[in-house]
């Protein structure tokens, strides 16, 4: 039991005990059913509303009245000490103007389109790296070889970043979801900063086919977006995209490899790999990690009473095994024909490298069982460990042989 | 009312489909296309395909369209 419970009883606190690896801690549901708007602490002792139930996360994840930034940023109610999800992000006056202008600009280098383009290059990436994995000596680390690079890889590819900088990038990303160490984050961030600065210049003088010549191109015809904005997004993407994807490469084949009746599905039928994907999405336990919102406004919502400047913490993970949406929430089942999961957001906050994530996903898994068909776990479940100070999740490592 | 659909900005997340279905569907390729009379419209998609809207489905359209996370559903209002 945490500290704040023992001297309030009344108030839970993040982090809930987990009861194992693959499982959603229990709490969480107990509060979906019993108290699905409920006043708690975080795991750094702020408080903040908990919103569990589906038809409340997805009604609120882009409701007008809540936003990212907060009118009083040092005093606002803090997630976490992560320095990018931890605390309140953007300006409070220009919020949803930036936002706006943001995607507006950004959409078109993420469209399903132009990522259907890229599968080629993805497969390619996925074809060199199973290579290289299949003459490793076994058992071998599933996390370290494929899911910290795969991501990493594919979204660099897409910026435009050159291959020797990947890893380095890998590791800023990790950077500044650090939680436990507000120093390391804040340098990651900077020197990430930095670097995209760099390549800006050299987009401009050669420019290519990837995001950051088309920002490059975007600024020089219309004076939008101006190069600070440009290191934002960029770095934004990276660590959005890099940390996340990851964490579900992990437990993506950790699912299949736990589940052998749902894999065997998928290797009768490759066509199945996009609603695996789907549920991989809803069902991946990345993380217990809540997306953040700050009320704009005082009001009223299902009869509690929010307050401008109060946290919400939204909890995607136990929304997406709410039964009232969802047959069989705890089960992994890949045949599932409506997935409206609540993974990658809702409305004009839906995450904008869905169409990116969806398509290294499928790619992967219409990939990974056909070259090694005889994968498997090279430990037992319980020696598996989550990175617990990453605020993304995921797993320390996963050895398999095959 | 009048919908089409800008495909280069879509962003597959279906819920357009979800929100109107007798207006919109995803096809195989994983972009959204507008539906009239129960038929896709795909040839080709995009600004050259604009459907009817049934008086019924109008206010579906207009959540669709302010909710889209591509902001690509363009919603034409007929006197």
């Amino acid at each position: 039991m945490s500290a704040a419970e023992s001297t309030d009883e009344s108030i839970p606190r993040l982090p809930f005990d987990q009861s194992g690896l693959m499982e959603l801690p229990p709490r969480f549901a107990e509060l979906r059913e019993n108290d699905p708007i409920v006043k708690i602490l975080t795991p750094v002792g702020d408080p903040a509303w908990l919103v569990t139930r589906h038809e409340d996360v997805k009604k609120l994840i882009s409701d007008a009245r809540l936003g990212r930034s907060h009118f009083d940023p040092p005093n606002a109610p803090r997630y976490s000490a992560a320095v990018i999800l931890g605390g309140p992000r953007g300006e409070y006056e220009t919020e949803v103007v930036d936002h706006t202008k943001a995607r507006q600009v950004l959409i078109p280098s993420f469209s399903a389109q132009r990522m259907r383009s890229l599968r080629p290059r993805i497969q390619r990436t996925v074809d060199d790296l199973l290579s290289r994995f299949q003459e490793l000596p076994q058992p071998a680390d599933f996390h370290q070889e494929i899911a910290k690079r795969l991501p990493v890889f594919v979204i660099s590819e897409l910026l435009g970043i050159p291959f020797a900088d990947r890893e380095q990038l890998g590791t800023w990303s990790q950077g500044t979801f650090h939680t436990s160490d507000q120093q390391v984050a804040v340098t990651a961030m900077l020197e990430m900063r930095e670097y995209i600065a760099k390549f800006i210049e050299l987009k401009r003088a050669e420019p290519a086919d990837d995001v950051i010549t088309d920002l490059v191109l975007k600024q020089q015809e219309t004076g939008f977006p101006p190069d600070d904005a440009i290191q934002t997004y960029v770095s934004t993407l990276i660590i959005a995209g890099f940390e996340t994807s990851v964490s579900f490469t992990d437990y993506g084949t950790l699912l299949f490899l736990r589940n052998p009746d749902q894999r065997a599905l998928l290797e009768a039928d490759p066509g199945l790999a996009p609603r695996a994907v789907e549920e991989i999405l809803r069902f991946a336990p990345a993380s217990d990690a809540c997306i953040t919102r700050y009320a704009r406004e005082d009001f009223e919502y299902k009869g509690t009473r929010i307050s401008e400047g109060d946290l919400i913490a939204l909890s995607p993970q136990t929304a997406n095994r709410d039964p009232r949406v969802f047959r069989e929430p705890e089960r992994f089942d890949i045949t599932r024909n409506e997935n409206p999961h609540m993974t990658l957001a809702y409305g004009l906050h839906y995450c904008i490298g869905a169409p990116l994530v969806r398509v290294m996903l499928d790619v992967l898994y219409q990939t990974l069982f056909a070259r090694l068909p005889e994968l498997r776990l090279a430990v037992p479940l319980d020696e598996l460990v989550s990175r617990n100070n990453v605020l993304t999740g995921g797993l320390t490592s996963l050895p398999v042989a095959w | 009312m009048k919908v089409w659909i800008d495909q280069s900005r879509c962003l597959n997340s279906r819920q357009c489909e979800e929100t109107a279905p007798r207006v919109f569907s995803i096809a195989d390729d994983g972009l959204a296309y507008v539906r009239q009379n129960d038929r896709l419209l795909d040839q080709p998609g995009g600004e050259t395909c604009q459907a009817n809207v049934p008086d019924e489905d109008q206010d579906a359209v207009d959540t669709a369209a302010y909710e889209c996370p591509g902001q690509c559903i363009h919603v034409i209002e007929q006197p």
